[in-house]
């Protein structure tokens, strides 16, 4: 069976995004290991003549006219100022971000 | 004033003029303050619902429909608009709704007033509620227990009377299970049946909302309300015509031998079977079926909930809602990723965020998603197949009762098996209901059972017929 190891849960969390202290990685390791030895188990299932199968909704695509939903000049003013609120940090009307790359990377 | 009143009950006593919706409000609010202390069910309770309620009040009198001025719970990862909406998570800890779910809408427009916020496993992702960021909610039947998850805030304000019914969803039995360990009536609809449009997403192609009821007859009526199609959500459909096509004397039931095999406890067991003798009685045919691939539901599930997770978590990434780390201690965008995302979410998030996308990682993809997909597909037939000769399927919710609170934390596979009879519903998109068929005794406490019910899909009106035909007759008609 499949055994993650320490290295490969520290790449699948940077993957991930997300930071993982040095000292959980032994412990994901086991967990994330146990759950893939149970989904093992479908190795049993002949599959051979099976279709994989994404959703259960019989849908066909769905498409709408790609029209303009038009808002008035106070429901554009209060949805943009719903949202602004939201942000973390805001500069104008924006959402500030950090830089994407940095001089130390 | 009584605190399981059904719901026409309750609409009777405000037809009537014996209750006022504002008095039905501070009646809820109130028995929320003296007992949710300890069950903590709810994890916002909104104070303006008085305010909402008195309004109502000067409108009783006209015409209106059944959840007129009737006070409901939403469970926290349903959006209630300027309300606090966290599912369950650090990382949505300060975060308020920006709109309403269309199933709030859709409530709204009836009068139906929004008493809070219900507590959950973080993102829906659990089986006890004990995964939420701000503390457990307790089973009101025993409090050393847990109500079971994820909608297990929801399930237990109904169960203890603090809210006369609520809404949840179901990802894998996130309805039913909670329901079943609590005591009350849980429904997840047939996939697409109610638009998840304001739901917070976990898997997409299983979330499903639904409510938690006192009775099968009030999960009808707030159903009825809540379905249909929506522009919003181009998953959701109508179910189309439906017209009352069996009675007891001519229904098949059908009873897999796959969910009452090993693992299951003998006392649900026992009342499982005692429920199925209930429509025997009443003229049923009962025939055992086998459903082949039942018990590699599982299985499928934790590799396409977790990648479908994966994904849908990505959002969260400290950039425009949220939780957040200060400028200085991040040097740069994808540093600010990690910090957010490593604080913000909780171990079981972190967990299946992971292991999707591992399944979704290069050499991994074709073994474990594809795979999957390929047995879901398989599942789905064999209850193709059992469909052409049963009109229902019955099997036990659980195969235990509520377990102890802190049993099952430390083992996440062994909590993971609490869902094993209720997955399927939702890798095949059928609707399925958990009715209360009695109680069993475990360590000298009596505990609620569950038997689900699954019907073909988009016969959600007939799946409810045929529960609350077992209802009405153990209870007598209401």
């Amino acid at each position: 069976m499949k055994k993650l190891t320490k290295q490969e849960v520290e790449h699948i969390a940077h993957l991930a995004r997300v930071e993982m202290p040095a000292g959980k990685l032994d412990y994901y390791a086991e967990e994330l290991s146990a759950v893939l030895k149970y989904v093992e188990k479908l190795n049993e299932v002949d599959t051979k003549d099976a279709e994989p199968k994404a959703h259960a909704a019989d849908l066909a695509s769905v498409f709408r006219e790609d029209a303009e939903r038009s808002l008035s000049e106070n429901e554009r003013a209060g949805a943009v100022k719903a949202i602004v609120s939201r942000f973390p940090f805001v500069q104008k009307n924006f959402a500030r971000v950090k830089s994407v790359f940095s001089k130390e990377r | 004033m009584s605190s399981n009143l059904t719901l026409k009950e309750i609409k009777n006593n405000i037809q009537k003029g014996d209750t006022a919706p504002s008095e039905l409000a501070s009646f809820y609010l109130a028995r929320i303050k003296d007992r949710d202390g300890e069950i903590h069910s709810y994890l916002h309770v909104a104070e303006d619902a008085q305010d909402k309620a008195q309004k109502a009040d000067i409108k009783a009198g006209g015409e209106y429909g059944p959840l007129f001025g009737i006070p409901y719970a939403v469970k926290d990862n349903i959006l209630v608009k300027d309300m606090p909406c966290t599912a369950a998570s650090k990382i949505l800890e300060n975060h308020t709704a920006v709109y309403n779910a269309s199933v709030i809408e859709k409530l709204s427009d009836e009068g139906a007033i929004v008493l809070g916020k219900t507590n959950m496993d973080e993102f829906a992702m659990g089986s006890s509620t004990e995964n939420s960021a701000f503390g457990a909610t307790k089973n009101p039947h025993d409090t050393s227990r847990v109500p079971g998850g994820s909608s297990g805030g929801s399930a237990a304000a109904v169960a203890a009377g603090l809210a006369p019914f609520a809404l949840g969803s179901d990802t894998g039995g996130s309805i039913r299970q909670p329901a079943a360990f609590c005591g009350v009536v849980g429904f997840k609809p047939t996939y697409g049946a109610v638009s998840r449009y304001g739901l917070i997403a976990m898997a997409s192609s299983l979330d499903q909302i639904g409510p938690i009821t006192n009775t099968v007859e009030d999960a009808k009526t707030v159903f009825n309300f809540i379905l249909g199609k929506d522009e919003m959500d181009s998953t959701s459909m109508d179910l189309g015509e439906y017209g009352r096509e069996k009675s007891p004397k001519d229904l098949k039931i059908g009873i897999p031998e796959e969910y009452f095999g090993d693992g299951l406890d003998p006392k649900v067991k026992k009342r499982v079977l005692e429920a199925v003798e209930v429509y025997r009685k009443m003229g049923a045919q009962v025939k055992e079926i086998s459903m082949p691939h039942a018990l590699y539901s599982l299985a499928v599930y934790y590799i396409i909930m977790p990648s479908e997770a994966s994904s849908n978590l990505a959002r969260y990434d400290g950039v425009k809602y949220g939780l957040h780390v200060a400028d200085y201690e991040t040097q740069d965008l994808l540093d600010m990723y990690l910090k957010v995302r490593g604080q913000g979410f909780g171990p079981e998030a972190l967990r299946r965020v992971m292991l999707g996308t591992y399944i979704l990682s290069a050499g991994y993809y074709d073994a474990y998603y594809i795979k999957a997909q390929k047995v879901r597909n398989l599942i789905e037939e064999d209850f193709t197949r059992a469909f052409e000769d049963v009109d229902v399927i019955i099997s036990p919710t659980t195969p235990t009762p509520a377990f102890k609170s802190g049993e099952k934390t430390q083992d996440p596979l062994q909590m993971y098996l609490s869902d094993i009879y209720t997955v399927s519903a939702n890798l095949a998109g059928l609707p399925c209901v958990s009715v209360p068929v009695g109680e069993v005794e475990e360590s000298g406490s009596k505990l609620p059972a569950g038997m689900q019910i699954f019907a073909p899909r988009k016969k959600d009106h007939f799946l409810l017929d045929v529960a609350e035909w077992y209802e009405k007759e153990v209870n007598g008609v209401k």
